[in-house]
């Protein structure tokens, strides 16, 4: 069965109940996440779900209401899994790659955090007694700058990117349409009116 | 199934210049039915819109120009497809 859940439902401007975007797929035990905006971690635990079981993410484009939660997004999954999860899988338009090596790489930004993590006795023991055995490996994410076209094929479902219109030039927007056995589901992401999207995903259901 | 964006009223954005670059009620109506989707999900929806009144008079115009269902979406809300 394939179910939506709407962690984000809202725009760069904050208010009680809506603040940015992020949607989940659930299709059986997989979960595929379009955008990670504000607070995307803490709803999606909220709605029932827990970072380490997200193996896919796919950005729309990379307005901060779309992605300012990645780094949260990145270190806990990492640092809440015990070396047995699936590598995480992330996919978007430009600056995809450079934005997760800037955060978790080897000298990203928060590559301090990861390191504490990974070297002091008192990171390494609650790691243990999570589950987890040592010694800790770094974050390993697989990014992928994306364009237009068939993205990735999951089996028993598909995504494919079809050019959004947003803010180009100062920003590459994509739509994404998954096909599955229970139909197919469109992200538009943040876009004007345009026939690459609607025309591009013939959706049957 | 669409999840589309809907910034504001479409009379609004198109009245203040914020139509361009970004879906409103109509524009998120037209992709959903250009698409031939049987149900539309609005997201990504602003502050004026998400308050009662303007989403009522919303999905009424979105109902005018889209055939399917409507989905005025709720953070943390679930949707079987």
């Amino acid at each position: 069965m394939a179910e939506i859940y709407t962690l984000g439902a809202g725009t760069p401007t904050p208010t009680p109940d809506r603040f940015g975007s992020s949607h989940v797929l659930k299709l059986g035990d997989e979960l595929i996440m379009f955008d990670c905006g504000p607070a995307t971690t803490h709803k999606l635990v909220k709605a029932g779900l827990f970072p380490t079981k997200v193996d896919y993410l796919f950005f729309t484009h990379h307005h901060f209401d779309h992605d300012i939660d990645y780094p949260c997004f990145l270190l806990c999954r990492w640092d809440q899994s015990i070396g047995t999860e699936n590598q995480l899988q992330v996919f978007g338009p430009n600056l995809t790659e450079k934005i997760t090596e800037g955060i978790i790489g080897e000298d990203g930004l928060f590559s301090h955090d990861w390191k504490a993590r990974v070297n002091h006795p008192l990171s390494q023991r609650v790691f243990v007694n999570r589950g987890g055995t040592l010694p800790r490996t770094p974050p390993s994410v697989l990014a992928r700058d994306v364009g237009p076209g068939k993205v990735f094929n999951g089996g028993d479902w598909q995504v494919t990117a079809a050019p959004a219109e947003h803010v180009q030039p100062w920003l590459d927007s994509l739509a994404y349409r998954v096909d599955t056995a229970d139909g197919s589901v469109v992200f538009t992401g943040d876009t004007q009116p345009c026939q690459t999207v609607t025309i591009w995903p013939k959706v049957p259901t | 199934m669409m999840l589309c964006m809907c910034w504001d009223d479409q009379a609004i954005m198109d009245q203040n210049g914020e139509c361009d670059g970004q879906c409103g009620t109509l524009g998120a109506a037209k992709m959903a039915q250009e698409a031939g989707v049987k149900k539309l999900v609005l997201v990504h929806v602003g502050a004026h819109l998400s308050g009662h009144g303007p989403m009522e008079k919303g999905i009424g115009d979105i109902s005018r120009a889209f055939d399917g269902e409507i989905v005025f979406s709720e953070e943390l809300m679930h949707i079987t497809l």
